[in-house]
């Protein structure tokens, strides 16, 4: 893939920003420490340290200091020290995303409540719990969100029918 | 407080047996004369805590086998925030989709072989 095929995603003042081309992302003219990451790199580097950047940002020796006439110090910000690079502490996945964890499925809850409570709300339980899953993993976080809250709705709902249905399991066990 | 009531659940269980003591009884059993993919498995607790694998394993063979399984899923959920590719690979699709295959399986073979 040429270097000019490639789709740049850079992070500045905590935002993940892009894609963008490589004349994009040149004419943006970001700081040298600012985090990249494209296709076929492990994690997000700084862009001076990638290959197709490195002569854009080329370390220019500054004149040696002339008494009297320094100009200002310039604060250097180290590539790891950047606040906001924690919160990307992985490289985007192949869907593209930089999402949170999954939210959660309620999975082995709502299996025991299909077992023990209810067996049709355990089901429907059982499906939001399945596309919170299949949501996620395409990329649509905020309808996993949605499918993990109804997942733990229909839960409760079990636990519910279950509670209510318990005396008279008791009763059939001493028929 | 729910690990007051988790323990209460797990004394009863070891005190009483399920096989003469009277405790819930599947209603999908009384009405069918069918065993769920869940019965046996509070005699099978009972069994385990008293160390009797193979009574809880002629219980309930896919309980005892869910155990670990449960287990780690439930490790995963209090690690999601810090480790969450264990949880998506635990909640992944294939997961969730073998894991319903299986008690589906059971519950036909389980049937199937007792009569």
């Amino acid at each position: 893939m040429e270097t000019t095929d490639y789709k740049y995603w850079i992070i500045q003042d905590g935002l993940r920003k892009g894609p963008f081309s490589y004349s994009e992302l040149r004419s943006l003219a970001v700081d040298g420490t600012t985090p990249v990451w494209r296709e076929g790199l492990a994690n997000w580097i700084a862009i001076r340290d990638l290959d197709e950047f490195r002569d854009d940002y080329r370390p220019v020796i500054p004149p040696p200091p002339v008494p009297g006439l320094n100009p200002p110090a310039r604060e250097i910000r180290h590539f790891d020290e950047a606040p906001a690079f924690r919160q990307y502490d992985s490289a985007p996945s192949s869907s593209g995303g930089d999402m949170p964890p999954m939210p959660r499925t309620y999975l082995v809850w709502n299996i025991l409540a299909l077992i023990l409570c209810c067996l049709v709300t355990g089901i429907v339980g059982l499906v939001y719990s399945s596309k919170v899953s299949t949501r996620y993993a395409s990329g649509d976080y905020q309808g996993a969100v949605k499918a993990s809250e109804t997942a733990c709705l229909w839960l409760i709902i079990s636990i519910v029918c279950g509670l209510v249905a318990l005396p008279f399991q008791v009763i059939f066990a001493f028929l | 407080m729910l690990a007051v009531a988790f323990v209460t659940v797990i004394v009863i269980y070891a005190l009483f047996d399920p096989a003469t003591t009277p405790f819930p009884r599947c209603i999908f059993l009384t009405l069918t004369g069918f065993q769920c993919p869940g019965c046996g498995s509070q005699r099978a607790i009972h069994a385990l805590l008293h160390l009797d694998i193979s009574a809880a394993w002629r219980y309930n063979a896919l309980f005892v086998l869910s155990l670990p399984v449960i287990a780690s899923m439930l490790a995963a959920g209090i690690l999601r925030r810090r480790i969450p590719r264990l949880y998506s690979i635990l909640n992944s699709r294939a997961m969730i989709l073998s894991t319903l295959t299986l008690i589906l399986t059971w519950w036909i073979l389980r049937n199937l072989l007792r009569t």
